[in-house]
C-alpha cells in the first residue's frame, strides 16, 4: 500500500469553536491505482487530501505514505480545484514553479516542460501569460506544473469542477491517458458520481457529518482499461451510478449533526 | 499629421459592401505604412464571398471607434489647456486691475521675471536640484524602509501583534511635529530634511504594504505549500510579487508625502531649496518669490508623480 489511513479523525478549531470534519477514516491505495473519494460538498473530502499532503496534521489516527522505489518516500503532487497560476509569470515559469521550490532548475527541466506542454496540447503557449488562456487551458497548465515534479502519488481536488462540461470530458480523457502512461497512483476527490466511475479503479463514498466512509465500490476489472468517455456509454456504468446514488441519498437523509461546539 | 487609421474604406473602391478578411488584413498592412504603395490592387476579389450578404468590416469599425476616441481625448486636452490659460490671464487681469492685491498675490508676469532673474543669477537650478534630490531620496527610502518593515511584520505575526498599538500611535501622530527633534539629532542640514520626508511616509507605507502582504490570495499560498514551499520561499515567490501593485501605488502616494516632509523641513532649517525660497520670500515680504516657489513645486511634484506613475504602468504589463 502506498497510502494507508488508519482511524483518521480530524477537527477544525476556530475562534467560534471546534468542528469535526472527519471520523474514523480508513482508506488505502495501491501503487498505480486510481482511487476516488466521492461525496457531497463540505463533506470533508478536501480535508482528507490536505491531511495526506501534510498540509494538515490529523487530530487522531495515522497516515502512512509508502516507499516509491528503494528507500525513497513516495513524493506527492497535489492539484487544486482551480489552477491558481501566478499571473506575473509566463506559462513556462508557472510550469516550472513547483520544481523551482523543490530544487534548482536545470536546462533539461525546461525541455521537459516544453514536452509536457506539447503533450497536453499547449505547444506555443510557453511565453504567454495566464490571463491569455481559457479555463481549460489553464487547468492543463496546472496539471503539467504538478506532473513535472514527477510525483508518485497525485492528489486531485475536484480538478475539473470549475470547467464547462465538454472541456471537462476532454480533460478527463487526457488525464486518464497521461496517468496510466506514467503509472501514477491517484486519489481523486469529486462530488460528480459519473466522473468517479469514468476515471477510477475503486471508489469510496464519503457521507454523513462528520464525514466517514460509508461504502467502498470496486469498478469491474473489465471497465478499468477503458477510457472515461467510452466508460460512460457502458451498461455497467448506470448500475454503479445507481448504487452510489442510493448510498449518498441514504446518508444525506439520515444525517446526524455530530459537530461539537464549545470551548 | 499622418492618420494611419481610415485606410480600409478607401481600399475597397469597387465594392462598398463585403470586405473580407484578406482585405482587412491588407488594410492593416497598409496602415503600417510598409505596403502602402500596393493600394487598391492588393484587394483580392477572388476570395470575396459571392452572396449578397455584407460582412461586417471589422477593421473599419475599429478604426472609426479609435478615431472617435482620439478626437474626444484631444478635445479634453484642449479644454484643459484653455482652463490653464484662462487662470493665468485672470490672475494677470485681476492683479493689474487691483481686484486682488498684487503685493500679496503677485502677477504671472512678475513671477516669470523673478524666475528668469534667479536663473540668470545661477541660483534657481541649485534650489530646484536640492529640493528634487531631497524629495527623491526621501520617497524612495521611505518606500524601501516601509516594505522592509512590512516584511518584518509578515515574517513574525507575533511581533506584529505586539507592536500594533504603537504603530497606530505613530500613524496618527503628525510627523512634522518631530521636526525640532530631527534637527537636534541629525543637524540642521539635508539629513534632517530627508528624515522628515521619510518619517512622513514610512509608517503609512508599512501599514499599506503589510496589509497587502496579509491579503495575498490564500489559494496561491496553498498552491505553493503543496510543493513544500518554506515561509521564505512563500514570501519571495508569492507574497512579494503579489503585492507589487500595492508597493508601486505606495511609491506614488509617497511622492506626495515626501514633498510635504521636504518643504516643511526646508522651512525649518534650510539655506537652499524651494521651501527655503518660499520662507525667505515670506520673511523679506517678496511674495513674487513665494508664488514662484509654489508654481515650481506644483510643476515638479506633478512631473515626479507622472514619472513614477509611468514606471508603475510599465512594470504592470500583466493582469492581476
Amino acid at each position: 500500500m502506498i497510502i494507508r489511513l488508519r482511524a483518521v479523525s480530524h477537527a477544525y478549531i476556530t475562534e467560534k469553536g471546534a468542528h469535526q470534519a472527519l471520523r474514523d477514516i480508513e482508506l488505502t491505495a495501491r501503487k498505480g491505482e486510481f482511487v476516488t473519494l466521492v461525496g457531497t460538498s463540505g463533506g470533508g473530502k478536501s480535508t482528507i487530501l490536505s491531511l495526506i499532503a501534510g498540509l494538515l496534521k490529523p487530530t487522531r489516527g495515522t497516515i502512512e505514505i509508502g516507499k516509491a522505489s528503494g528507500d525513497r518516500r513516495a513524493a506527492i503532487g497535489y492539484m487544486l480545484q482551480h489552477d491558481y497560476l501566478l499571473p506575473w509569470r509566463t506559462i513556462l515559469k508557472n510550469v516550472l514553479y513547483g520544481l523551482e521550490i523543490q530544487k534548482k532548475i536545470c536546462p533539461e527541466d525546461i525541455g521537459r516542460a516544453h514536452a509536457l506542454l506539447d503533450e497536453v496540447g499547449l505547444s506555443g503557449y510557453a511565453r504567454r501569460y495566464p490571463h491569455e488562456l481559457s479555463g481549460g487551458q489553464r487547468q492543463r497548465v496546472s496539471l503539467v506544473r504538478t506532473l513535472i515534479t514527477d510525483p508518485d502519488i497525485l492528489l486531485l481536488d475536484e480538478p475539473f469542477s470549475a470547467l464547462d462540461y465538454t472541456t471537462r470530458l476532454k480533460l478527463e480523457d487526457l488525464l486518464f491517458d497521461l496517468l496510466h502512461r506514467y503509472q501514477k497512483t491517484v486519489l481523486l476527490v469529486t462530488h460528480d458520481i459519473s466522473e468517479a466511475i469514468a476515471l477510477s479503479d475503486r471508489i469510496y463514498v464519503l457521507g454523513g457529518k462528520p464525514g466517514r466512509i460509508v461504502k467502498e465500490i470496486h469498478v469491474p476489472e473489465s471497465m478499468r482499461p477503458i477510457s472515461p468517455l467510452s466508460r460512460r456509454r457502458m451498461p455497467a456504468f448506470q448500475s454503479i451510478f445507481q448504487e452510489i446514488w442510493e448510498v449518498m441519498e441514504r446518508h444525506a437523509a439520515t444525517d446526524t449533526e455530530h459537530a461539537a461546539y464549545g470551548t | 499629421m499622418p492618420q494611419p487609421t481610415p485606410n480600409t474604406p478607401r481600399m475597397a473602391p469597387n465594392g462598398s459592401n463585403g470586405s473580407n478578411t484578406s482585405r482587412g488584413f491588407n488594410g492593416l498592412l497598409d496602415a503600417d505604412g510598409s505596403y502602402g504603395a500596393r493600394g487598391p490592387q492588393a484587394t483580392d476579389d477572388g476570395t470575396r464571398p459571392k452572396s449578397d450578404k455584407a460582412e461586417l468590416d471589422l477593421n473599419a469599425l475599429y478604426n472609426r471607434h479609435r478615431q472617435t476616441e482620439r478626437r474626444k481625448a484631444r478635445h479634453i486636452r484642449i479644454v484643459q489647456l484653455l482652463l490653464l490659460v484662462l487662470f493665468i490671464v485672470a490672475w494677470q487681469i485681476a492683479a493689474s486691475r487691483r481686484w486682488i492685491d498684487p503685493l500679496l498675490f503677485s502677477t504671472p508676469e512678475k513671477v516669470l521675471a523673478q524666475g528668469v532673474k534667479l536663473y540668470q543669477e545661477g541660483t534657481l537650478i541649485g534650489h530646484i536640484f536640492t529640493t528634487v534630490w531631497e524629495t527623491s531620496v526621501g520617497f524612495i527610502s521611505a518606500t524601501v524602509l516601509g516594505v522592509f518593515l512590512a516584511a518584518l511584520l509578515w515574517f513574525s505575526p507575533t511581533l506584529s501583534r505586539i507592536i500594533d498599538p504603537y504603530i497606530v500611535v505613530l500613524n496618527s501622530m503628525p510627523k512634522v511635529a518631530l521636526g525640532p527633534l530631527f534637527i537636534v539629532v541629525f543637524g540642521s542640514g539635508a539629513l534632517s530634511i530627508i528624515m522628515m520626508a521619510i518619517s512622513v511616509a514610512v509608517i503609512i507605507t508599512t501599514l499599506v504594504v503589510y496589509g497587502s502582504f496579509r491579503e495575498t490570495d490564500k489559494n496561491w499560498i496553498k498552491m505553493a505549500r503543496t510543493f513544500g514551499a518554506s515561509r521564505c520561499q512563500l514570501f519571495r515567490t508569492i507574497v512579494f510579487p503579489a503585492s507589487m501593485p500595492a508597493i508601486l501605488s505606495a511609491l506614488k502616494v509617497n511622492v506626495g508625502l515626501a514633498w510635504v516632509g521636504v518643504i516643511v523641513g526646508e522651512f525649518l532649517v534650510s539655506k537652499r531649496g524651494l521651501g527655503y525660497l518660499i520662507i525667505y520670500g515670506f520673511q523679506v515680504f517678496n511674495f513674487t518669490l513665494v508664488m514662484l516657489g509654489l508654481v515650481l513645486i506644483s510643476i515638479l511634484a506633478t512631473l515626479m508623480y507622472q514619472i513614477v506613475a509611468h514606471i508603475e504602468k510599465l512594470s504592470m504589463r500583466f493582469k492581476m
